[in-house]
């Protein structure tokens, strides 16, 4: 009850400013629309790449942009998680009888996740996704949850490494920006790769390979590989808290 | 006049250079990035019929993309958190020019990201493919540019940081400056695949400096190519010199109007 309403607060937060709201939504949308027209002058050219097809590609970036935009929205805290911990700030989560990390990840909510939504939702339309609509809302949610997660892990290395921040961003950065390429076209080890250390593969190439060919093996292995991702985002983030050493920080959160 | 610039230049290059873990982490990135985007080139040069090209020098260019791409510091988001918390206000009665200090720090931690970052790259790419593109003279020329370009970087971000006066977030705003310096600059897919109209358009704007048409420099090398990419360089840095001096007057007429 508390999260929700946490999440509630954060949300209505991001939109008071209903000019710079719009203004970021159709600026994310712009941003999403460019990337699109490149891959449909792409498929244009070249009709299909590692069996893929333009219909694929428009559901990899619904799921991709989906997950994307529901991170930023629901768990907004993630994206500035090291300069959170950083500069001491972790305090006044720290005295709040509730889990520190869900109550950081929930404290803050982006309007820019909205554009990365919506732009989702019109690929569903343009690319004429609705009989998949359930499992582009499976593959949304899976990749939210192990974008949240990925990002916790890299985020939590300033507790180990100091400040690391900006290769925490960067990372996150280029895991969005490859989980909007098909994982299939790359070489084995590069593969192994983008399921492990860079899983992209994870967020959306298993989603849509779920769409060309529903099976419950499938769904099954989608939903246990983001929750180990959930599991070790809490794991690592612990480990961390418990080398975290306070910034003495006066302030209060209402 | 200069030495307060050269010394906040200097204090900043040399804080990026204690950060080891942050260059280190950097580093690792960088070669994990320039491995797939190898790889993804490779793909794609024998998806366009392009089986010919050269693999070495593909490397090196991709090398050469990565090394700008990554080493240059995200200032928009230090110029977007001063003006927001209002600690922009209080560095103007300073004796130094706001723009000034930020461009200085901005370029101090960009050389510094530069230097370790391009031995990193370059020497992992001679690493992987045992080829040197070019001579000591027209390499070194090469990395000159290199360090203009990161500059050029530089300002475009302090230009999209001044945009925080006006707008809430300046986030979206610089993801649609990187999907377009992706995208037209030629790192996603070779520009070549674009149809002639949109290379046209990509042309006509800075990301091929950027990125594209400077690393090609490595595959292509000439002293020309060198010349006509370094005016097209200066004339882009004038016009985002002075696209920053226009918005920053605006800006404080803002403040000066509404309040910091």
């Amino acid at each position: 009850m508390f999260f929700l309403s946490l999440l509630k607060v954060s949300i209505r937060a991001s939109i008071t400013q209903k000019g710079a709201f719009v203004c970021d939504l159709l600026l994310m949308i712009f941003n999403n629309l460019i990337f699109i027209a490149l891959w449909w002058i792409f498929f244009d050219r070249f009709k299909e790449i590692g069996n893929w097809k333009m219909a694929d590609m428009i559901a990899l970036n619904a799921i991709g942009l989906g997950a994307y935009g529901l991170m930023r929205v629901f768990f907004g805290g993630v994206i500035n998680l090291s300069k959170t911990i950083l500069n001491g700030s972790l305090d006044i989560f720290l005295t709040q009888p509730k889990n520190v990390l869900l109550h950081i990840l929930m404290s803050t909510s982006y309007p820019k996740g909205f554009g990365h939504l919506l732009s989702a939702f019109i690929l569903i339309v343009i690319g004429d996704l609705y009989s998949h609509v359930g499992s582009i809302l499976i593959g949304i949610t899976t990749g939210a949850l192990v974008f949240t997660s990925i990002a916790v892990i890299a985020h939590s290395a300033v507790f180990f490494l100091g400040s690391v921040d900006i290769v925490a961003k960067k990372y996150c950065e280029s895991i969005y920006l490859f989980s909007l390429y098909p994982t299939n076209i790359y070489s084995d080890m590069l593969q192994i790769m983008m399921f492990t250390l860079v899983p992209a593969g994870v967020i959306t190439y298993l989603p849509v390979e779920l769409i060309r060919a529903f099976s419950y093996e499938k769904l099954i292995y989608l939903i246990l590989i983001s929750a180990l991702f959930v599991l070790l985002a809490f794991v690592f983030f612990g480990l961390g808290l418990r080398r975290y050493e306070s910034g003495n920080q006066f302030s209060i959160k209402t | 006049m200069l030495a307060k610039y050269t010394r906040l230049f200097f204090l900043s290059f040399f804080q990026t250079l204690k950060n080891r873990n942050a260059l280190v982490g950097l580093s690792v990135f960088l070669i994990t990035c320039l491995l797939i985007f190898d790889n993804l080139w490779k793909v794609i040069a024998i998806r366009i019929g392009q089986e010919g090209l050269n693999g070495s020098l593909l490397l090196w260019y991709i090398a050469s993309n990565e090394w700008i791409l990554v080493s240059v510091p995200q200032l928009h988001e230090e110029i977007e958190d001063e003006v927001k918390n209002g600690q922009f206000t209080y560095m103007l009665p300073r004796p130094i020019s706001y723009l000034g200090a930020c461009f200085s720090r901005g370029l101090g931690k960009l050389f510094a990201n530069l230097i370790v970052l391009g031995i990193v790259t370059f020497g992992f790419a001679y690493w992987k493919t045992g080829v040197f593109p070019l001579h000591p003279l027209p390499f070194f020329l090469f990395l000159l540019i290199g360090f203009a370009v990161g500059a050029l970087a530089l300002l475009a971000l302090i230009l999209i940081g001044l945009s925080s006066f006006w707008i809430g977030q300046v986030a979206p705003l610089y993801s649609v400056w990187e999907k377009l310096y992706l995208t037209l600059g030629g790192l996603m897919i070779p520009l070549t695949i674009y149809p002639d109209w949109l290379q046209n358009v990509a042309n006509a704007t800075l990301f091929p400096i950027l990125l594209g048409e400077r690393s090609a420099l490595l595959l292509d090398f000439s002293y020309h190519k060198w010349l006509c990419v370094s005016v097209k360089l200066g004339i882009w840095m004038a016009g985002i010199c002075l696209l920053i001096t226009m918005l920053y007057a605006l800006g404080l007429k803002k403040i000066q109007h509404e309040g910091g």
